[in-house]
Formats: structure tokens, sequence, C-alpha cells
């Protein structure tokens, strides 16, 4: 991303100069006032094909979640019962209830493979290793379908990630532009300065929206003056567009939902969960997801909650767990009722993942650290085939036993929900190379087409 | 004062992150709860109210405890004690030994006299006043989870991952016993008020309690699963334990028998405290909350 410093400056509302450039500059190239106004003032909003990538930080325990052994030896078996769930033959963990009420709307990878193995939201961004990209980089899928297919609507970006920033930097990857070119980088609010959160946006920010607009009119007018934005590019300018825009700005402002709406989804603590090092576990993410969706966005990624549960002193991976999926089964459940009742579960692919699995057995302080041999992931939406379990465990959770599913062919299965034959279509690398979205071994999962 | 037949719930408390640690005030008015959050919160008992919080510890705080002339100690997963001046929020002293997150602690009933244990297996005695480290004694083969320290400062106990509990002496720096007996990891351990007897808990779901020379004098089982914490009502006619099903337990010290199970938090109960009156009880959980009970007979 190309970033101009500037002299540093803040509006009354507290967001500084340096951050709105930064912002604007981060995806929004050829977008402009004007377009953002015809998309406004388009009656109706026709529907389009979209995907909700849920990353859980850190990696989630497959077999305390969707895939629990009740049968194997204490050090590996856990503290959780399974449950049925409205497929029969199906259970998954006591601690999502409403989630086993939803089975049917859910495909469950059991088998995920294909891990690197490292901490980060690469690889369910990308689909790819981080390692041997070509150049420029691997685009995330967002990027690439912002390539592929443009904006629904002018004003409202292909690419949205909610991800917010922290400490463990490579888990808050809002997902990079690679050689699909910067214009097609994700618009991250939360990704940025502090002021700038989502959180902020419907508390602070907009609830200040007129003294803030009077802010950037000031500042165009004094940056005018002073020729400070001369030459800085359009990417610049469309900062203000972005930042004027009520249509984007209203699908981040998730208050703007009935209070029914947000009780659904639930309220949820905005402090940092676990270690403090990752993002907070808000269901505001998943609902300002589907509102993004709704104004235009083709792919919404964020990153939810802290699952890196190594045990004490930060707590065992079952007390992690406790508190994580009753929030986590709300959310998703809630998102999951939205999108049907709203009409969108056939438009709109929902994936919920994490990097890797957890260790079979359970460490001496209580905690399941890093398995990169097998995770699990979940599918909802798109029209696709659901109520089923695709792939499993052997008897203690440690690898496959049959269908193992690698990361690509879940990617290949999104694009082909959003029109894409990712086994033919390439794009272009910085070196002139085309390059596959998908490594065409990898087709899109029959299971669920 | 009599057991308690029942409790009331006056205030439902939050934090940030999981709460670890909580402790009433020497006069009962306020209540100090330390957290994951990395801070400890102040709350009026009477009403509930946030009055203040102290910021400064770089990782999640494990045990508080108020300290003569409006001062408050506690210490943290970053390894650091620390002693704050309640009338202006500031840490006036800060002190350090320990290799590895420090997990447990505990003080003398003057205040004087403070011991932890860490996840580098070891228990150190702390003189408050001067914050210089006393004494350290080494034996555990695993993560020390629990200490504790006689009203009169001094034997020290500890228990931990290894599943021993070791008495030691401070004054000779030895020690003295090496009990055995819990199947899983010593999670909470108190002394009586007259320093007579010692109780423990385990996640082995067992309560046991001891005589301060070591003998075994009762052993309690419970349905929590794994306890985690215990405290001493000021009488010592009663203590209470928390445990990984949220569930409150209160025990009758005289009877040897559980005496109240209260389903209490959605989560693990990390500390409990009790009012120096014994009219109040106070929970703290992973679920992020603390619970403030009256006490009824």
């Amino acid at each position: 991303m190309s970033r101009k410093t500037l002299p540093s400056s803040k509006f009354c509302d507290g967001i500084s100069r340096r951050t709105m450039l930064q912002i604007g500059g981060l995806a929004l190239g050829g977008l402009g006032l004007p377009d953002l106004l015809r998309a406004e003032a388009a009656a109706g909003k026709k529907s389009h094909k979209a995907v909700i990538m849920v990353f859980l930080s850190g990696g989630p325990p497959h077999q305390d979640m969707v895939d629990l052994k009740p049968d194997a030896p204490v050090e590996i078996r856990g503290e959780f019962q399974p449950i049925a769930t409205n497929v029969p033959g199906i259970e998954i963990c006591e601690h999502l209830p409403r989630l086993a009420q939803r089975t049917d709307r859910l495909s469950i990878i059991r088998s995920l493979v294909g891990s690197e193995g490292r901490h980060a939201a690469f690889q369910c961004m990308t689909g790819r290793s981080v390692l041997n990209q070509p150049a420029g980089g691997w685009p995330a899928l967002g990027a690439a379908v912002s390539k592929l297919q443009g904006p629904v609507r002018d004003g409202t970006p292909p690419f949205v990630s909610l991800s917010p920033r922290m400490r463990n930097a490579p888990w808050g990857d809002p997902g990079q532009s690679g050689f699909a070119g910067q214009a097609h980088a994700p618009f991250a609010p939360n990704a940025e300065a502090a002021q700038f959160t989502l959180n902020g946006l419907s508390v602070a920010g907009l609830n200040n929206r007129k003294a803030l607009l009077n802010s950037i009119d000031r500042l165009q007018h004094d940056a005018s003056r002073s020729g400070a934005l001369e030459g800085l590019g359009k990417q610049y300018q469309t900062a203000f567009d972005i930042l004027t825009s009520s249509q984007l700005m209203d699908a981040l402002d998730v208050e703007q939902e009935p209070p029914e709406v947000l009780a659904r989804y639930g309220r949820c603590a905005s402090e940092n969960a676990g270690y403090g090092d990752a993002g907070p576990l808000r269901n505001e993410y998943l609902l300002a997801a589907r509102r993004l969706v709704e104004a235009g966005a083709r792919v919404v990624t964020l990153a939810y909650g802290r699952w890196d549960w190594h045990g004490r002193p930060h707590g065992t991976n079952f007390e992690n767990a406790r508190d994580h999926f009753p929030v986590f089964d709300q959310g998703l459940t809630a998102l999951l009722d939205d999108l049907e009742e709203r009409g969108l579960d056939r438009d709109v692919s929902v994936v919920v993942w994490g990097e890797f699995g957890r260790t079979p057995v359970i460490n001496a302080h209580g905690g399941r650290d890093h398995w990169p041999q097998v995770g699990c992931a979940m599918l909802a939406g798109g029209g696709m085939r659901h109520g089923q379990v695709i792939g499993s465990t052997n008897r203690l959770g440690e690898y496959p036993m049959d269908r193992p599913v690698h990361f690509q062919e879940v990617f290949a299965t999104l694009y082909h929900h959003l029109g894409i034959d990712s086994t033919h279509t390439t794009l272009t690398d910085r070196s002139g190379r085309p390059q596959f979205l998908v490594d065409p071994m990898y087709p899109p999962l029959p299971e669920v087409l | 004062m009599s057991v308690p037949s029942q409790l009331e719930a006056v205030h439902h408390l939050t934090h940030g992150n999981s709460v670890y640690a909580a402790a009433f005030s020497t006069d009962g008015r306020q209540l100090a709860t330390g957290s994951l959050d990395n801070t400890i919160k102040l709350w009026d008992v009477v009403t509930g109210e946030h009055v203040g919080t102290l910021k400064g510890h770089g990782d999640g705080v494990t045990f508080v405890a108020y300290l003569p002339n409006q001062r408050l100690i506690s210490a943290g997963l970053d390894r650091a004690i620390k002693v704050w001046n309640l009338e202006t929020s500031v840490a006036e002293a800060s002190f350090s030994g320990h290799q590895n997150y420090l997990t447990c602690a505990a003080i003398d009933r003057v205040g004087v006299r403070a011991t932890s244990g860490s996840f580098d297996n070891s228990v150190r005695v702390w003189d408050v006043t001067t914050t210089a480290q006393t004494a350290e004694f080494t034996g555990h083969t695993a993560a020390v989870q629990a200490v504790a320290i006689t009203s009169d400062g001094k034997c020290v106990a500890s228990g931990g991952n290894d599943q021993t509990i070791r008495l030691w002496d401070v004054e000779s720096r030895e020690a003295s016993h090496t009990l055995s007996g819990h199947a899983r990891a010593v999670e909470g351990l108190a002394f009586s008020p007259d320093d007579r007897e010692l109780v423990s808990v385990s996640a082995d779901g067992h309560l046991r309690f001891w005589s301060r020379d070591g003998a075994p004098v009762a052993d309690l089982a419970t349905t929590s699963g794994s306890l985690k914490s215990v405290g001493f009502a000021p009488s010592g006619e009663w203590l209470i334990t928390g445990g990984t099903d949220g569930t409150l337990r209160i025990w009758d010290t005289a009877q040897r028998r559980e005496a109240l199970a209260v389903p209490a938090h959605r989560n693990t109960i990390y500390g409990v405290a009790i009012h120096p009156a014994g009219t109040h009880i106070a929970t703290a959980g992973f679920d992020r909350s603390i619970h403030v009970w009256r006490v009824a007979r």
C-alpha cells in the first residue's frame, strides 16, 4: 500500500488525518463521491453471491467442537460430551446446542488438512502457503474476487475485512491484495488506528457524525489551500469519499438494527479475548458482515476471538471453550437464521475455520497445543447441500481416516459459489506469469454441490 | 457465627476478561478483584459501584489483598508483586524474582510477610515492607498452583501440579513436611484462622483437611469434577470452595460436611473471598464475572 505521511493532525473526533488517508489508500481505487452518491440513490438491492469468512484466530480444538472422541482415553477425550443434532447420526459439542439444532444447514468438515502450521490468518485468507509465493504474493480470496468481478455497486468495496488490529499481527491479517493489485486490498476499518474501530464508529464516530463531516470539510478546505492533497492521487481522495458515504458507514453501524436483532446476536465484551493478543469475541462483527453483504460486499472476512488455548495460567482449553463456545454458538446461529430469514442463505456462503487443529493429548496445563495434521471447518449457506459431515478422523482425532479435505478444496468451493471456475481461471502475477486461483488438482467439494 | 443456610446474590460485577482473585478490605466496605484483563477493580460492597481501577500489571492479576494504611498488594502472571497506594491508585512498589508465571500468593494477618508460587516450581517469601525476598523454597517438581501462609507468617504451605502439598518453615527456610493424597493437581490451600488446620482442594474434586503438622484429618469428595479455590470464614466454622462446575459450596468445618451448594458461575470459580464479618461472600469466575452474595442463616 502506498502511504504518504502527512503532518500529524487530529479532528475533533480524535481521528487523525493520517488514519483517514490510510483508509482511503487501502481499497477504493477508482471510486469517487459521484459513484457513491449514485449507488446510494439506487433503489432496491439486487442480491449477489457473497462469502462471509469467520477466522477463529489461533486454531479451534476440532475434537472438542465438532469431532468429539468420547471413547478415547481420558488424557485425550476432554471434558465435554457430544450431543445429538437435528441430523440423525451427527453429534457435536454439548456447548453448541443452538448449532446442533441447525446442523441440517451445516457441512462439517472433520478432516481439514494441508495446514502449514503457521500461527496466521494467511492460509485461511488465501488458501496458500506463505512460503514460495509468486511475484507480488498470493491474493486473498476477497482480493481475487475484487479483481475478477469488481464492485457490486459503486460505493461499496467488494472486499471488506472486519478483523481488528492485534498484538499478534498475523492473526489480524485482513487479507493481502497480492498480485491482484493494491486497488483490490480490503477495506479494513478495524485494522487501522484505534480511533477508527467498528465500535468507535457506532458509538463515538457516528454519534458525532455531523462534527466529523464538518471536520472533513475543514480539512478539505485547509488541504486545498495548502496544496497538501495535490499529487496524492485518487486513492487518497477516495478516503474522503468513503468517510462521507453513508452507505458504507451505515452498513458498519450495527446500532441501526432493531433491538431484537441485536439481542439475537448478543452483545459481547469489546475487550480482547484470552491473552489480549488477539481480537475480541464480538458477535457484532457477524451482524456487520451481513449488513456489509447487503450493502454490496462480495467477501467479508473477520477474525473472531482467541482460540489458541495452550492452557493455564491463561485458562485451560476447556475453560476457554466454555467461554467462547456459547458466544460463538449464539452468534453463528444468529447469522445463519438472519441470512435465511432475509432470503440470503442461497447467495451467501459462510465458512468458519482456523489455521489448524489441536493436539489430541491434553498437556500438563490443561491445554491443547498446535496440531496441523488435521483440523475442522464448517460451511453454511451458498445454496449448497448441507446436513452432512465430510471426512473423519481416527479414534483419537490424530489424523484423517477418510476423505481428507485440503484448504484449497474449500477455496475452490467458495470460488465456485461466486461463479468463478477456479480450476481454469488465472490471474497474472507481477512477473507476468498466469497463476491459478487454486491448484487445479483441487476441485470444488462435490459433496456440497 | 453459624454456618450459612442460604445465599442471596446482591451484586453481579464484571471484568473485561476472566477474574482470578477477590478480596474484601479489612473494614469490609470495599472489594478488590483481579483479572486476566491485567487490571484490579475496586468495588463498593454496599452499592456494588465500581470505584476505581488499578492498572500496571503486564499480564493477568492472580492475587489481591488489602494491607493496612490504605494499601493493597497484588501479584500477576507478569511475575510482579505490587503494593498500591489506594489514595493515589499508584503502585508504590513493584518487585519480582520468579522466573516464570506467578500464579498464586498469600499474605499473613498483619500484612508484612507474603508468599508466592510460580510455574518455575518455586515458592518465595517476601518482606512486604522492604520488598526483599527472604526465602526461596524449591522441591516441587512441577508448577506451583496454590500457596497459603499462617496468620503469624511462620509457616507456608504450597501445592501444585506434582500433586503434593509441602509445608515450609519460614524461619529455618526448610521443608517440614510433604503431604500426599490428592490424585491430581493441588489447586487451592488455606489455613484455618487459628492456624491449627490446613485445607486443600484439588483437581481430583476432593477437599482435604490436614493438621498443622501435616497429618491427614478428613477427605471429602465432591461431584464438582475439579475444585479450584478455597477460603475460610473468619470464625473458622465454615469454609467455601469453588470448582470447574461453577458451583459455590459451603462446608461445615466442625461436621466435615457440605452444608450448601449454589450454582454460581457459568465457568470455573477461580477466586473466593469472605467478608471479615462473615456477612458476604465474593466469587470470581473465568466467566468474567464476580458475584457478591449476602449470607443468611
